[in-house]
């Protein structure tokens, strides 16, 4: 019976401490589950912070420059068509021609370079809305004389929010880019979709396109990249679909809350 | 911690020179080391549950080797202990005891096997 009792005994202490192993294992999971949790909400939060800093210091270099186009250079110019415009009238047809032709660049130069810093200017797009910039932004490349933009808005139009909107305009200013230097296509097409719940945003050209699979998600382009952060930090979804058939597309879906 | 290890086993070296009896199983000793293992093993929890880091601890050889090491200590600190006034009193109390000391030995190869297969 002693011996019965003994048995029990170590048989109960063995069960303790195999329960202190697996009491362990729970309770070290239960706070390592909780400490990545953590970990991971931190670098997203701080993921962002940079972003946003990033956004932040962007809009002030580019603001910077809009106004010094704006107030220097643009001023400069006007001058200089001032004092085009003071010349004498000569009977000299060649001067003529000459001075009329330089009239001509002097005033594209200045329309240009007005274009150049509203788009430049974020407080500007945001005057402007989302619609009138975009539409803006695709006169300017339409001017260069080289491309066949098209803009199409369906839905009803609603405001997104000045941060929202200055970040996807700056995507579709890095999208256009691409579009004009990769892309060996005359036609660059945007479609704005207005939709109660959700707002999207597309960039098409007709390029040749790229092997999205050949080239692989690791060699995204800094730019694409600088595109992806930007849409997620306004908690949107980014798609990319590309082929040497098609063309590439650039579609941003946003979730909305109709701001007014 | 090194001074930690260095301490207990100059502890244990002198309790095996001047404490232990030379002719009989030098339980006193064993006790003491078991028990020096349970404190170590009991810290290296605490520790780890302290200060997480990103690799999980459950995948690791470290903590199943120090599973197996608590389990085999802390059970058989007790027969190590007792060893020497059970098998005075009975040689069934030894076979019992040594039966029990063989489980447990099991139980932790068993552990040493799932550490191994962990890196």
């Amino acid at each position: 019976m002693e011996k019965v009792i003994q048995v029990i005994i170590v048989t109960l202490f063995i069960f303790l401490m195999i329960s202190f192993v697996i009491l362990f294992i729970i309770l070290y999971q239960k706070r390592h589950t909780n400490y990545l949790k953590e970990k991971q909400l931190l670098q997203s939060k701080f993921q962002q912070e940079i972003l946003q800093a990033q956004v932040e210091i962007q809009e002030q270099t580019l603001k910077k420059i809009s106004q010094e186009i704006h107030d220097n250079i643009g001023q400069v110019l006007s001058l200089a068509k001032l004092n085009l415009n003071t010349f004498p009238p000569t009977d000299d047809e060649n001067i003529r021609n000459k001075l009329e032709h330089t009239r001509q660049l002097v005033s594209k130069a200045i329309v240009d370079l007005r274009d150049l810093s509203r788009s430049m200017h974020g407080d500007r797009i945001a005057e402007m809305g989302l619609k009138n910039a975009i539409e803006n932004e695709l006169d300017i490349i339409k001017n260069t004389g080289q491309y066949e933009t098209t803009l199409t808005v369906t839905g009803e139009y609603y405001k997104l929010g000045q941060q929202k909107e200055m970040l996807l305009f700056r995507i579709l200013q890095e999208a256009l880019n691409n579009s004009i230097k990769h892309a060996k296509t005359k036609n660059i097409a945007v479609q704005l979709n207005y939709a109660p719940s959700k707002f999207s945003l597309s960039i098409r050209d007709e390029g040749p396109g790229f092997d999205l699979q050949a080239a692989g998600l690791s060699t995204m382009g800094l730019g694409l990249k600088n595109m992806q952060n930007r849409v997620a930090m306004i908690g949107g979804l980014f798609s990319l679909n590309s082929s040497r058939e098609l063309g590439t597309t650039i579609s941003i879906d946003l979730p909305t809350t109709i701001t007014g | 911690m090194l001074a930690a290890y260095a301490v207990s086993s100059i502890i244990i070296l002198l309790i095996m020179i001047l404490l232990e009896d030379t002719s009989f199983f030098n339980g006193l000793s064993y006790t003491f080391t078991g028990f020096t293992i349970c404190v170590f093993c009991v810290i290296f929890y605490l520790r780890s549950l302290a200060n997480l880091d990103e690799e999980n601890l459950i995948k690791t050889c470290r903590f199943w080797a120090v599973s197996a090491f608590i389990i085999y200590y802390s059970i058989s600190f007790f027969i190590f202990m007792y060893y020497k006034i059970f098998t005075k009193l009975s040689m069934e109390n030894f076979q019992v005891l040594w039966g029990i000391h063989n489980f447990v030995l099991f139980l932790s190869c068993f552990l040493l096997i799932i550490a191994s297969k962990h890196r």
